[in-house]
């Protein structure tokens, strides 16, 4: 065994040992170990972008360098989590952030998408078991499987009827806008907790759409474009207002998706930072903000400007309304209040993050001029 | 094309119009439609899940009342569900659509599997009580299922009975929570007097608030009454003499009076109640306080790891098994060794009829945290001690001081 790949299957396991570790310490030490971890985590998870096991790509397993950043950009959402959390009573709910991410990273990487999936049905599973086990929980723990699973099955369904037509293409991209969670068509995720679950898995969902596009077809790239297009300017009419703030949490995902649509990966995995590091309840911080309504420095603003210049190779009707659509939005739905303040944010966890996104911001670019993407 | 192919189809619609009624009929029609063309293991294990994952929640699901939520959708479900249906056809079942996939060249063909998936989403969707978007989830289980063993594709059955496996038991989870149980035969005497307090059993206070309008005109009073009489009736039976003298003989006295002022003040503190247990423990076995403490700690900790759903089954076996307690602390004995994995119990308490449930989840509540030690306690997860967590208490109490009597 190499060390490359001896690296991947470390970066893999070593979630799951974090949970493991996180869940058996004593209460008062497990914030700062899970933080151990979730750092190491983030170490290997770049120790295998640079140095990828190149005999896996002979095996079956993905060896994609958009995947592999991706699954980095996971473990720093893991991180984030870790850091913004106090400590957690509850054993389950402490390892759960921890498990998710392990799931989801497995799932980004199977030989098929297919085992991909079943990989995310296991882990909503384990998610909603730890989640409705409260009392009163049971029914908003039964509205997550079932908007997950019903997901799910429109994939299975897509990928079982034959390759690039227009049926299968549709019924992926609805089942796979329902897994990303894009408000107002995926899951109700309003809890304060949801973050434990849904980050990671709407990451997966975003990996897997773009693995999944050779078998969509032109259909399922259209369908994605038209459902972030749709999410976009819904987020810009909704205003500020609760259910535009709901909207204004998804903003980045439903970017990711038409970046996925228009064949933008590296945009896409631009987003797909930003959605890791500030989407979900951060929204409402004012750095997060600021980096949700892609604004420079920051990796969001590199990935809008990536995917309009994709997009106006792929329609330039469909480009001019994505930047009033994009405009409308930062105008119209952004929180106000604390806006321009806080610039370096005051926190541990959000130095991080900002650091994180102005760093990938800059690196992701040039490494794709040196030809790492 | 085999005529289950058709009827398939058909009986989705059924169960889009009708509710989850259908669904053992469209699961074995489903498994007889795998199995016309081949014999391979493949068709076999797609039609034994199938037939798995649609007649057991129907028998679960009929071991409680209709939640008889009102649905507000009209009788134009069925036909989306059909325009769907037919969009589907013409988009993938004539030979100008299916001219360049391969294995259908040249052939119209139904398919059959996507459109009874396609009934169960526009089920899960458009449907607003839980029984039938399970129905819905359970009929994509069985169309996708179908799907897949027609285009012989392994990945997409495993997944499928993964998420069927999934979708089942996360279900049957919630319904167990959410709705009541069927009322069995009125009581008669002594005996038939504790079957009530099994059907309220499975209902969870927190959730009469939560979910709504309450069917039937069933208040939470209502709920609340049967539970506090059936505390009452518990408390009266205590009091008569055990049916086998041997066993009595052998169990400490001060545990069984202990008990009895227990289930005498249900809504008593959980501080006093934890005090009064350790001063009972100390008269029992007054030589060894690490072990109080670990007594002490051990129903929290329990608690922490038990689902909701084991509560309420704890609930259901305190009120069954309170006359034949013996028999529950014998269960114990043989048990232990289960309940050491808290997982397993968790696993089984979902699936298995409610007296098997009870037993093995209370016993595994009572001992499953006691390898674990006093490092396995946490705060309560629910901040409101109720009522089924001091019976399980007591429960657990009654059996451990047997326990150790019988050692000495």
């Amino acid at each position: 065994m190499t060390v490359p790949v001896f690296l991947a299957a470390l970066a893999f396991a070593w979630p799951l040992l974090g949970a493991a570790i996180v869940m058996a310490a004593p209460t008062p030490r497990s914030r700062e170990i899970a933080i151990w971890m979730a750092g190491a985590g983030c170490a290997l998870a770049v120790a295998v972008f640079l140095f990828p096991a190149t005999s896996a790509a002979a095996e079956g397993w993905d060896d994609d360098p958009v995947q592999r950043a991706g699954r980095v950009m996971l473990a720093f959402g893991l991180l984030l989590t870790v850091m913004e959390n106090g400590i957690l009573q509850d054993r389950l709910l402490r390892g759960l952030p921890h498990i998710s991410t392990a799931l989801t990273g497995l799932a980004c990487v199977a030989p098929d998408p297919i085992i991909g999936l079943g990989i995310l049905e296991a882990a909503l599973a384990y998610g909603v078991f730890v989640f409705s086990r409260p009392a009163g929980q049971a029914r908003a723990g039964w509205a997550l499987v079932r908007t997950g699973s019903v997901g799910i099955f429109l994939v299975l369904s897509g990928l079982l009827l034959p390759s690039g037509s227009a049926p299968a293409g549709l019924m992926m991209a609805c089942g796979l806008v329902m897994l990303a969670g894009l408000t107002p068509f995926g899951q109700s995720w309003r809890e304060e907790n949801d973050t434990y679950l849904f980050l990671p898995f709407a990451g997966a969902a975003l990996l897997l759409s773009m693995r999944l596009r050779v078998h969509g077809g032109e259909a399922f790239e259209t369908a994605l474009v038209a459902a972030g297009l749709a999410s976009v300017w819904l987020t810009a009419c909704a205003g500020r207002s609760d259910e535009g703030l709901r909207l204004f949490r998804t903003f980045p995902s439903a970017l990711a998706l038409m970046a996925v649509g228009a064949g933008a990966d590296v945009a896409a995995l631009l987003f797909l930072c930003g959605w890791c590091l500030a989407g979900g309840n951060r929204s409402g911080r004012s750095w997060a903000a600021r980096a949700l309504a892609c604004f420079p420095p920051g990796a969001p603003f590199v990935g809008c400007l990536l995917l309009l210049s994709m997009l106006s190779d792929w329609s330039w009707s469909v480009t001019v309304l994505t930047v009033a659509g994009i405009l409308c939005a930062v105008v119209r739905s952004v929180p106000v209040e604390g806006f321009t303040q806080d610039l370096w944010p005051e926190d541990a966890a959000g130095r991080v993050a900002c650091s994180v996104l102005v760093l990938t911001g800059f690196l992701v670019p040039l490494a794709m001029m040196l030809g790492a993407f | 094309m085999t005529l289950a192919v058709i009827l398939a189809p058909l009986l989705a619609l059924c169960v889009v119009a009708r509710g989850i009624g259908f669904l053992p009929a469209l699961g074995v029609v489903t498994a007889v439609a795998m199995l016309v063309d081949a014999r391979e293991p493949l068709q076999e294990f797609g039609a034994v899940c199938v037939v798995l994952f649609s007649v057991l929640p129907v028998w679960f699901v009929s071991r409680y009342q209709d939640d008889g939520a009102r649905e507000r959708t009209g009788p134009m479900v069925p036909f989306l569900a059909l325009g769907l249906m037919v969009i589907l056809q013409l988009a993938t079942g004539t030979p100008a659509a299916m001219g360049e996939a391969p294995g259908h060249a040249g052939a119209a063909y139904l398919p059959a599997g996507l459109c009874v998936a396609l009934a169960g989403l526009v089920a899960v969707t458009c449907r607003q009580a839980m029984v039938w978007q399970w129905a819905g989830l359970l009929a994509c289980v069985d169309g996708v299922m179908l799907s897949g063993v027609i285009e012989n594709q392994v990945m997409v059955v495993g997944v499928t009975a993964l998420a069927g496996c999934v979708v089942a038991l996360l279900g049957g989870m919630c319904v167990h929570r959410v709705m009541l149980r069927v009322a069995v035969a009125p009581a008669q005497d002594g005996a038939g007097a504790e079957r009530p307090s099994a059907q309220s059993a499975g209902f969870e206070l927190g959730d009469v608030e939560q979910t709504g309008p309450e069917p039937r005109g069933l208040g939470p009073e209502a709920v609340v009454a049967p539970r506090i009489w059936t505390e009452a009736e518990a408390a009266a039976e205590d009091e008569e003499p055990l049916p086998r003298p041997d066993k009595a003989a052998k169990k400490a006295v001060p545990s069984d009076g202990e008990a009895k002022a227990d289930v005498d003040q249900p809504p008593a503190g959980t501080g006093a109640l934890q005090d009064k247990r350790a001063s009972d423990a100390e008269t029992v076995a007054s030589d060894d306080d690490a072990e109080t403490v670990k007594q002490k700690d051990v129903p929290d900790a329990s608690h922490d790891t038990a689902k909701p759903t084991e509560t309420e089954s704890i609930e259901t076996g305190v009120m069954k098994t309170d006359p034949s307690e013996d028999a529950l602390s014998e269960d114990k004995a043989q048990d232990r060794k289960a309940g050491l994995n808290p997982a397993a119990p968790d696993a089984e308490a979902s699936e298995k009829i409610p007296e098997h449930t009870s037993d093995t989840a209370t016993s595994s509540a009572a001992d499953q945290p006691e390898p674990f030690g006093p490092e396995e306690k946490e705060p309560e997860a629910e901040p409101v001690p109720r009522t089924p967590e001091m019976i399980a208490r007591d429960v657990w109490l009654r059996g451990y001081l047997t326990e150790r009597g019988r050692d000495a």
